[in-house]
């Protein structure tokens, strides 16, 4: 950034001045400055400089689309502001307040600086929690967006340096290269996300969450690394692959910007939370509010839109798009579905999810106690059933609450693993909704009746208890079926998984360590998930020797 | 950073004759397309959660010469309620047509039939355009962007900023405050 002198008053042009100015500098230079001028205070040894960090906030209208005219500058809370020197170095470093405001005092660098917000949240302390979130371009090797001052030189002891990050909106679109607010508006969506959870748990310890946002991010390609880095990203979405968790978010003007959808970067954020601080049993894929959806995709799904609300203290999810972001839609899910009801509805579950956050006698401390606890440990899939088995065992007081909401939606949880469960939502396979495996050898079938690859009956879950040591589990198809390729994923009964996805036709096999316990077994085949048109139910038999 | 793009204009489609196919019919077209020599890839987009669940599938040309007209097809699937798709290009030198007629407005989408549809895309100039398609399904939109690359084009989009390395050699992009 260039530098911007102070403007300077105008030079004199007449006589009177001109002499006034000779006279002064003839008693400056003949009395080596003691004469009739005090000297210039000698600068502060040390400077506090101290500001608000703002960013242009764009609400949505009541049909889910931005309304620019109700736009407003809001503090940036919680982020990184530094000092740099014209070098580039970081003279100083803290972080704004809930209401922005930040300060430094520090020794005084006689020389020009300017303040930088970082969009980034980070805090390493042995108390108090500890987390690491940054927003990144993903188009410009994951550069950190950051919003500058102009260049200052501190004059006296004490300097104010305010910061606005503009949206960039001109009326009709937005200027190129000023989209400042963008980075903030998603990071202060983040901000609240975890304000929440320090709610109900002050001293945890986030993993790093990068967050990958750029004004090129549009809703093309996304199926690889440099495709996300071309800003063909797909959609938005969270993703843990490669072992780094990553959040991209769509940005692209009059296509799909989620910047300011809030609801939307909750919602990914919230899968985030399931992968880093409870577990998430989703398969992925499309899904809708009217699929019949596999209880892990249900719960996950369910669980993102549900936080949302729960985060950002509204249930209406808004989401905008199209020319001008003036189109877009809103979700209620504080409204009870009317069709599509049950433990494979992600509707059901975001719904029931809301319901328990807003009922006083339960409220969001037990949700997180059991998605950070017994969800994350069990070996079970977590799903509406484990999940609310737990909170009722966590809550005995609000059982009669919590089983009146879950009837509400055509759930019945007796225990984590829905053994009373009657509700099949038209596919026979689905029930029980889990299969015990008692010896022997074990038949069950997979079906496509309600699509694929990630509806109900697509995975067929099977319980064991073993000792500790060595087993041989194996799926092999019943005989006289072909061309079928079974996969499993195992849940031990200490909550580890491993996924077990040979493409040997017709059988999957392994040997495998297990702890003492009860273990969980996700049976699916591949074929069938993959098939563009419905195969009809295939069967297998399992054994554990 | 996106070219700057005026107001997006809409330039609808006619549906190509008998355009229109049963489920079953899809994997037909799917097989017909793979077995045509460099033949574009079926690509099947990604939906976007809580969207209009409208399966969009196309297959584009990799690349476009500038001026001349290259075949876009789009096929869309999964509508099970009131559905409709509405296509528009991301640049005022991006023409859309089917068979040389154009028209206004969004097109029906049945439910429990699959929908297929030949766009003729001429680009006026080199870059790297979209043509976006717009789905809606029980008041719930989603838009899928289908790339169209002219030329040399980038496919790197501009940075948004200023992109610079710090002395500790982080990399930032920075853009100024407004005050």
């Amino acid at each position: 950034m260039s530098h911007n002198p102070p403007a300077r008053a105008p030079q004199s042009r007449s006589p009177l001045r001109a002499a006034c100015l000779l006279f002064a500098w003839v008693l400056v230079a003949g009395c080596g400055g003691g004469g009739g001028s005090a000297p210039a205070p000698p600068p502060p040894a040390s400077v506090t400089i101290s500001g608000v960090a703002e960013f242009e906030s764009v609400p949505n209208t009541a049909g889910g689309g931005l309304d620019y005219a109700a736009r407003a500058f809001r503090p940036i809370r919680g982020a990184t502001v530094e000092l740099i020197a014209t070098t580039g170095t970081a003279l100083a470093s803290t972080s704004t307040n809930g209401a922005g405001q930040y300060s430094f005092t520090v020794a005084n660098p006689n020389a020009e600086v300017l303040v930088r917000v970082r969009a980034e949240l980070r805090r390493s302390a042995a108390s108090g929690g500890s987390w690491d979130f940054t927003v990144r371009d993903n188009t410009n090797g994951e550069a950190l967006w950051v919003v500058d001052s102009a260049r200052f030189t501190p004059a006296a002891a004490t300097h104010t340096q305010n910061l606005r990050a503009a949206s960039g909106w001109n009326g009709s679109s937005y200027t190129v290269g000023t989209r400042a607010a963008a980075p903030f508006a998603i990071l202060d969506a983040i901000y609240r996300a975890t304000q929440k959870v320090l709610s109900a748990s002050p001293n945890l310890s986030f993993p790093a969450l990068q967050v990958m946002w750029s004004p090129g991010n549009m809703p093309a390609g996304g199926n690889s690394e440099l495709e996300w880095a071309q800003g063909q990203i797909g959609t938005s979405f969270f993703t843990d692959y490669g072992g780094r968790r990553r959040l991209f978010l769509l940005g692209a003007a009059d296509t799909d910007t989620d910047e300011y959808d809030s609801h939307v970067v909750a919602h990914e954020w919230g899968h985030y939370f399931q992968h880093a601080l409870s577990r998430s049993d989703s398969v992925g894929g499309d899904h809708g509010s009217g699929d019949r959806l596999d209880m892990g995709v249900a719960f996950s799904e369910g669980w993102g839109n549900a936080w949302a609300g729960m985060a950002l203290a509204s249930p209406l999810y808004a989401d905008s798009l199209g020319a001008g972001q003036a189109s877009g839609f809103i979700i209620d899910v504080s409204l009870a579905p009317g069709s599509n009801r049950g433990w494979f509805s992600e509707s059901s579950v975001q719904y029931l999810l809301w319901r328990f956050d807003q009922d006083p006698g339960i409220g969001f401390a037990p949700i997180f106690n059991v998605m950070n606890g017994p969800l994350r440990t069990g070996s079970t899939i977590a799903s509406i059933h484990s999940f609310a088995a737990a909170l009722k065992s966590a809550l005995p007081a609000a059982v009669g609450t919590i089983d009146s909401l879950l009837q509400s939606q055509i759930i019945t949880v007796a225990d984590a693993v829905g053994s009373t469960e009657v509700n099949n939502g038209g596919v026979a396979q689905a029930l029980p909704v889990y299969r015990s495996y008692a010896g022997g050898t074990l038949q069950t079938c997979v079906t496509d009746s309600a699509g694929v690859p990630n509806k109900l009956g697509n995975f067929s879950y099977i319980r064991f208890t073993t000792t500790a040591g060595a087993r041989t589990l194996t799926l092999s198809a019943v005989p006289g079926t072909s061309g079928t390729d079974p996969d499993f994923v195992l849940t031990r009964a200490d909550g580890t998984q491993a996924d077990f996805i040979s493409d040997t036709a017709n059988i999957e096999t392994t040997v495998t360590t297990l702890p003492a316990g009860t273990h969980t077994l996700a049976l699916s085949d591949y074929n069938m998930r993959a098939a563009p048109s419905p195969i009809g139910p295939r069967c297998f038999n399992f054994s554990v020797q | 950073m996106t070219p700057q793009r005026p107001a997006s204009f809409v330039i609808a489609l006619c549906l190509c004759a008998g355009a229109q196919a049963h489920a079953d019919s899809l994997l037909a077209a799917q097989a017909g397309a793979r077995s045509e020599q460099n033949a574009p890839r079926w690509v099947q987009a990604r939906q976007k959660p809580n969207g209009s669940g409208v399966h969009v599938r196309y297959a584009a040309p990799t690349q476009l010469r500038l001026g001349q007209a290259g075949t876009v097809r789009l096929q869309l699937s999964g509508v099970s309620a009131p559905a409709s798709v509405e296509l528009r290009a991301s640049h005022p030198d991006v023409r859309l047509e089917i068979d040389g007629a154009s028209a206004q407005g969004p097109l029906e989408l049945r439910a429990g039939q699959v929908r297929s549809l030949e766009v003729r895309v001429t680009v006026s100039s080199e870059g790297l355009h979209y043509l976006n398609v717009f789905t809606t399904q029980q008041g719930r939109p989603s838009v899928t962007a289908v790339p169209l690359r002219v030329g040399s084009a980038n496919m790197q989009p501009k940075p948004g900023g200023t992109v610079q390395t710090t002395p500790s050699g982080e990399r930032i992009i920075s853009l100024p405050a407004s005050r």
